[in-house]
Formats: structure tokens, sequence, C-alpha cells
């Protein structure tokens, strides 16, 4: 290949990307930027992408109605306990797939992974009545016992292939200091195999947080609802306050925003992964 | 969790939900009644649409910005911002990418002061029932191709240079290595993609039930949520439960094809 061209050889690629990228990532700038916009520059004609004046009023009137407060941090809760459970539940299940081989095994495997790619919304019904009979409708439990139901799935499949790549003798030195399967597992497997822990962990996490359609029907009202459930009620309401909409918006993004800078290569990693099967 | 709301669907279907809070057995008048309604069949055409603009659209842009972040890039550091970049509306859940395309596509937002600056005229985009099913397709393919993306670009990394070396000491041109050497070694990973794709899609809802409620005219009422409606606002229980079953019968034959090709390709 040669080399030897201007540095300018590269100048339609990076533009173009550039581009594209401002693009796609225009409505999420749009969004920042109202929410500092003040009330009267909502609804100028022709509408400017940036504020006159910034200010955070609408922030701080978040932050002063309780019924936000409540969605977000349910929405916290379920998303955290979700977590946990998915990973640990996840590393038991993906270290028993991946270690020992029962004939059984496959056909496991094959019913987690059509259980995955099948559809939460058919079962929207039964659902409902079974939380109504159980006593469970509009609890956390509920909410955390859904999404851990939908994302496990993925998370058993991404973690197999993970402790799959995880050689055998590190643990036989274990076993002979005397740990047993657990502490094996959680103390040495899984430390080993934090990359995929962290990327599936995160990938429990980012699903819990934006799951909609069960929080919408097994919740009655912002005692036990997520912030996704307090966005889709704003949709619509076509009150004049968008720049408080925007903030909200951004604050429920932004935790998994943060999050994401931090653990990017993880997730990307726990993506491909998990095509790649 | 599964298995059983699953059997509770089938038995429900067979079944009239009555005001005294019990069940009765009715055969299969429910299905019977389901395809006489017409509002079934518009769903039904809603939703193929639908998931078929998704999926050709989404493969487009992936396939177009995955092979520019392939490209050979001198600074890889650059490339990795832009992919983190370009992932960042997976992290956008429905309401929350709802509500920032529904302040563009206000009747008097930024998307149709610049369409009027550029046409002299405006697109009421949630309101006309020509534009409100493309206007939610979009949406949902701003927050769907991220993950396309990294999984086609996955795919393209994974592919051995030796092949592309090959090709070239052959003669190949640039558009003969990407048809006989790109393409043949992706075609798994896009059945793969595409049937994921469609089963994600053709059960969508949250989007349609943030931003149009099945409106205008029920140009997007889709089938998941003409389910919502007979199920959680209408309480027929059994009727809603016989389309969960259409539903399910068509998504298992996408992954029952999927489940077996996988377990062809793959030793596990």
């Amino acid at each position: 290949m040669r080399r030897t061209e201007s540095k300018f050889r590269y100048f339609p690629l990076y533009t173009s990307v550039a581009v594209i990228t401002f693009l796609i990532l225009f409505p999420a700038i749009f969004a920042v930027l109202t929410s500092f916009k003040p009330i009267r520059e909502i609804f100028t004609y022709p509408p400017s992408v940036f504020p006159h004046s910034w200010t955070i009023k609408a922030y701080i009137s978040i932050f002063t109605q309780e019924k936000y407060l409540h969605y977000f941090f349910n929405g916290y809760f379920i998303s955290i306990c979700s977590t946990f459970l998915c990973v640990i539940l996840g590393s038991l299940a993906g270290y028993g797939f991946s270690r020992f081989k029962f004939p059984v095994n496959r056909f496991l495997l094959l019913g987690i992974l059509a259980i995955q790619m099948f559809p939460g919304v058919i079962l929207m019904i039964p659902y409902f009545n079974l939380s109504k009979n159980l006593g469970l409708y509009d609890t956390y439990l509920i909410l955390i016992m859904v999404d851990t139901t939908f994302s496990l799935p993925l998370i058993i499949w991404l973690l197999k292939s993970f402790f799959d790549s995880i050689p055998v003798s590190i643990e036989e030195a274990a076993f002979i200091d005397g740990c047993n399967r657990l502490q094996v597992l959680f103390l040495i497997v899984a430390p080993l195999a934090r990359a995929g822990v962290i990327g599936t962990g995160m990938l429990a996490f980012i699903r819990a947080w934006n799951e909609f359609l069960f929080a919408l029907i097994l919740t009655k009202g912002p005692e036990r609802a997520p912030i996704t459930v307090g966005l889709a009620e704003l949709f619509g309401q076509y009150s004049i306050n968008w720049n408080g909409i925007m903030a909200i918006s951004t604050l429920a993004v932004l935790p998994l925003l943060i999050v994401f800078i931090f653990v990017q290569r993880y997730v990307i990693s726990g993506i491909t992964t998990g095509a790649r099967r | 969790m599964v298995i059983y709301p699953l059997f509770k669907v089938f038995q429900y279907s067979f079944q009239e939900y009555s005001s005294q809070h019990s069940f009765v057995f009715v055969g299969l008048q429910q299905y019977q009644r389901l395809f006489s309604d017409e509002l079934f069949w518009v769903s039904i055409k809603n939703t193929f649409l639908f998931t078929i603009g998704t999926i050709v659209l989404d493969l487009t842009i992936s396939w177009g910005i995955a092979l520019l972040l392939n490209a050979r890039w001198p600074n890889l550091k650059v490339r990795n911002f832009f992919r983190g970049a370009l992932l960042l509306p997976f992290l956008f859940s429905a309401p929350a990418a709802a509500l920032l395309w529904g302040i563009l596509y206000q009747p008097l937002g930024f998307l149709n002061y610049i369409i009027e600056s550029l046409f002299g005229t405006t697109i009421n985009f949630l309101g006309d029932p020509k534009w409100a099913l493309l206007s939610v397709l979009w949406v949902n393919v701003w927050k769907n191709f991220p993950l396309i993306m990294i999984l086609i670009l996955g795919g393209l990394q994974s592919i051995p240079v030796s092949l592309y070396e090959a090709a070239r000491i052959d003669g190949a041109t640039r558009f003969q290595s990407f048809w006989y050497v790109t393409l043949p070694q992706m075609r798994s990973l896009m059945i793969t993609i595409i049937i994921i794709d469609f089963v994600t899609t053709f059960i969508h809802f949250d989007l349609v039930w943030t931003m149009t409620k099945g409106g205008p005219l029920r140009s997007t009422y889709l089938i998941s949520f003409f389910l919502y409606q007979k199920g959680m606002h209408a309480f027929k229980f059994g009727y809603a439960s016989a389309i969960g079953v259409i539903i399910a019968l068509i998504i298992s034959v996408c992954v029952g094809t999927y489940i077996f090709l996988y377990s062809k390709r793959v030793r596990i």
C-alpha cells in the first residue's frame, strides 16, 4: 500500500463521518440546548438552536416536584436490583453451562435463546392477571422480576461465552487450595472475566432502565413507576414547558451516558460477542 | 416466568372473560371474531409496512456507516470516538426518544422550519395519516440502527485480512473484493440481523403508544398496540390473547428458522 499521500487524503472520510455523526446526534444536542432555554424562547419562530440567555430553572423545577423524584428513584432502584440479580444468576447459569457438559445442555441453551427472542408483548395479559392475583400489582418486586426474566437469557449466553475463554487449569489450582465451586466462580473466574461481566451488567442496566411496556401496565402511578413512564406521560400533553420536558429527558439519559463513557469498550465487546455466536 | 404465562395466553384465547371475573370456554369464537375484524387487518398491514421499512432503513444506514468506520483510519482513537458517539441513540429509552423527536416534529418546530425554507411547505409529521407511520418509523430507526451498525462493524472486522490480500493478488478491483469477499463472509450474520430486527420490530409498541396512540385515522395502529387496546383498555382478555397467539405464531416461524440455522452452524 502507498503510504506517502498527503494528510488531506483522509479529509473526505473525516468530514463525512463527522457530518453524519452530527446529524444523528442533532436531536440530542437540540434537546440539551432546549433544556437551558427560558420559557419565553421556546415558541419563537423561526426556532433558534442556541438559547439567547441560559437558565437552569427547568432543572430546579424538576427537583422540587416530588413526582419526578419518585420516578427517578424507582427507576434507579428497579434497574440496580435487576442488574445485580441478572449478573449473579447469569454468572451461576453461564458458569454451569460452560463447565458442566450435560446432554440436555444443547436443548436448554437453544431454549434460552428462543426465550430471549420471544416477544414480551404477548405475555402482557397473563402478567397483568398473575400480578393482580398474587398481589404483586404495583410493586417493585414484579418489575424487578420482569426485567430480570427478559434480560437473563442474553446475559447467560454472553457470560457463558466469556467463561468459556477462561482456562480450566486456573480453577484446578484453586480447588487444590481448598476453594469450593462458588468461591471459584465469584473469586476467580468472574474477576478474570471482568470485561464480560461489566459489559453484560451494563447491558442489563440499560435494558432495565429503558423498559417501558411492563412498567406501564403493572404500575398505576408515580409511587412505583420508573422514569420511562414519567417521560411517556409527558408526551402529547402539549403544554408549554418543553424546556422542562427536555430537562427531564436529559436527566433520564444522563446516568446511562456517564456509565457508558467509562465502560464503552466492554459494552461493545458484549454486543459483538453476542452476535458472533 | 415465560412458559407458564405463554400457556395461559393459549388458554385464554379460547375463553371469554365475563363480568363475574371468571373465564368461560368459547372454542374458536375469538379467532372467528378476530379474522372478521377490520381493525385487525389494518394493524397487520401497518405492522408489516413498519417492520419492512425499519429493516430496510436500518440496514442501509448501518451498512453505510459501518463501511465508513471500517475504512483505513489513520488514527484509531478518532474512529473509536465516532463509534462511541454514534452509539448514543441506543441509550435512549423509547419515551425519551419520542420526546426528543416530538419537539422537532412540532408543527412549528425546527424540522418544519428547515423544510419550509427549502420547499416552501410544511409537514404535519404526527398529525397527517400519510406521514405519521413514517415519522414514528424514523424514530425507531434512529434508536435501533447503532446496535446493527456495531454488529455489522464487528462482522466486517472479523473477516481475515488474508482474504482481501488474496483477492488483491488475483487482481480484484475494490468493488469485486467487496462483492466476492465481504458479502459472502457476512451472509450468515446478515440473516441473523434481519431475523432479530424483524422479531423486535414486529412487536413494536413503545413509540406508538407514546407518540401517536394508534392515530391519526388508525394509520399507526400496530398489532401489539391493538393487543394492548383490547386487553388493557377494553379488558377483552380472551380476544386480546387470540391476537397474542397470532403474533406468537408469526414470531415462532422466525425464531424457529433462526434456531434451526444457528444449531446447524454452531456446535454447542
